[in-house]
């Protein structure tokens, strides 16, 4: 379990957007994949498996505290990138673009929104973020898709604004 | 601009998601299970009605049958309960708090004298402040759900009191199982309010907080120390510790007479 809790836990976090509901969400999760480890089809990859429970806990935990989705947003705009440009213009250039591309994912349907995060933000596979969305492979693919077509109409659109 | 450009920028982006450092899940899951292990015996013999029905057989053929049947046995099983009952005769009839007996209406405990007269101890009266309420009303005041220990499996709480404490509303979970803390019939009590543990428990008690030790409870700092200097909800006597930490936004106080390394494995459980 120790080689995946990394990638459950920011997945959780990502779902959660709270710590100590990440770290829950991914306790529970390992538990309930451990006694469901029966069940499990011996030959199928693990982690999307396990991925698809922890996700599962870290919706249900966000239910519980009442909360709406979409926090991911927020985690971004917590942390500078690390690996920052030179020069202070070269910075404030790289960090609007950056809010264009938030306030664009902002404005795509959740569904779109986690195709991305699962896909860029944890890097995830195909086939990991289909079972993390409860969806098929092909969806996740069309899906994205669709999120990059909207994405790339939102910042032409802002583009336009200016 | 083309798709490849776009997924760039996005994992750019994404390598600026803050994540907490992530808590070592795994430990915290094995020690979990370690102790269900653990409990596991006592819980099949318990699940398994097959097998107390054998053992209620078995004792019943030994007992009863047997000796009508026999009576030589039945004069060697007889002469053995005469001795048992004038050992037991010389000690004193114990009130063992349990779980079954109607409890949490703040009414006076009762036991057996030694005279079989019914007797009331005071210090058996669990006193809690506030309204009992309901798991469902319960639920309600803590926006949904509530914190619980996983280990060791208690179970629901057997009463939940409503508590406010610095103009927060919380509850009061007072489980029963397992040994009770002094007089009380408590073995264990959680109390949960919305907040931090400075507002809600520590709040105007400068001089105690020098006196509690700094703990972790899974990587969230807690405070650990003596119950008798902050107010405890487990009636009298006080417990001998109290374990103080903050989870989901929730400060939670554990009060039970439990060594440190014990009490932290329940806190860390608490989901």
């Amino acid at each position: 379990m120790r080689g995946y809790q990394e990638v459950a836990f920011r997945t959780a976090y990502l779902i959660t957007g709270d710590a100590s509901e990440a770290e829950d969400a991914t306790q529970e999760a390992f538990v309930k994949a451990y006694r469901a480890l029966g069940r499990f089809r011996s030959g199928a990859p693990f982690r999307p498996w396990l991925l698809a429970i922890v996700a599962n806990e870290a919706r249900n935990q966000r239910r519980a505290a009442t909360r709406r989705s979409g926090l991911f947003l927020r985690a971004v705009r917590e942390r500078a990138p690390e690996n920052s440009p030179s020069s202070p213009e070269a910075a404030v250039l790289a960090a609007e673009r950056r809010d264009e591309l938030l306030n664009a994912i902002g404005g795509l349907r959740e569904e779109a929104r986690w195709a991305i995060a699962c896909r860029y933000f944890l890097g995830l596979s195909e086939e990991e973020a289909a079972a993390i969305l409860g969806c098929a492979r092909g969806t996740v693919k069309s899906r994205l898709s669709r999120a990059l077509g909207s994405l790339r109409a939102e910042i032409a659109k802002e583009g336009d604004a200016r | 601009m083309p798709d490849r450009d776009l997924e760039r920028e996005l994992r750019e982006l994404g390598s600026t998601i803050y994540y907490p450092p992530t808590p070592d899940v795994a430990r915290a899951t094995r020690s979990l299970l370690d102790e269900e292990q653990e409990d596991r015996p006592r819980r099949i013999q318990l699940t398994f009605p097959a097998l107390r029905w054998a053992a209620v057989a078995t004792a019943f053929v030994l007992v009863v049958a047997v000796p009508t049947l026999s009576p030589g046995l039945r004069a060697t099983v007889s002469d053995l309960f005469v001795a048992q009952d004038t050992q037991m005769a010389g000690e004193p009839a114990v009130d063992g708090g349990s779980s079954g007996r109607e409890s949490g209406e703040n009414g006076p405990a009762s036991g057996l004298s030694k005279g079989g007269e019914a007797v009331t101890s005071p210090a058996q009266t669990p006193r809690f402040a506030g309204e009992r309420i309901t798991p469902q009303e319960a639920r309600a005041r803590m926006g949904g759900a509530l914190l619980l220990p996983r280990t060791p499996k208690l179970g629901n709480p057997e009463e939940i009191y409503a508590t406010r404490t610095s103009r927060k509303d919380g509850v009061v979970l007072v489980y029963r199982q397992g040994s009770p803390v002094g007089d009380t019939r408590n073995s264990l009590v959680l109390t949960e309010v919305p907040g931090d543990i400075e507002s809600t428990y520590l709040a105007g008690k400068t001089a105690i907080k020098p006196k509690l030790d700094r703990v972790s409870v899974n990587g969230r700092p807690g405070y650990w120390g003596s119950d008798r200097c902050l107010p405890s909800h487990m009636g009298q006597p006080p417990p001998d510790h109290v374990l103080l930490w903050k989870q989901s936004g929730i400060a939670l106080q554990l009060e039970a007479n439990l060594p440190k390394e014990r009490a932290l494995r329940i806190a860390e459980s608490v989901r």
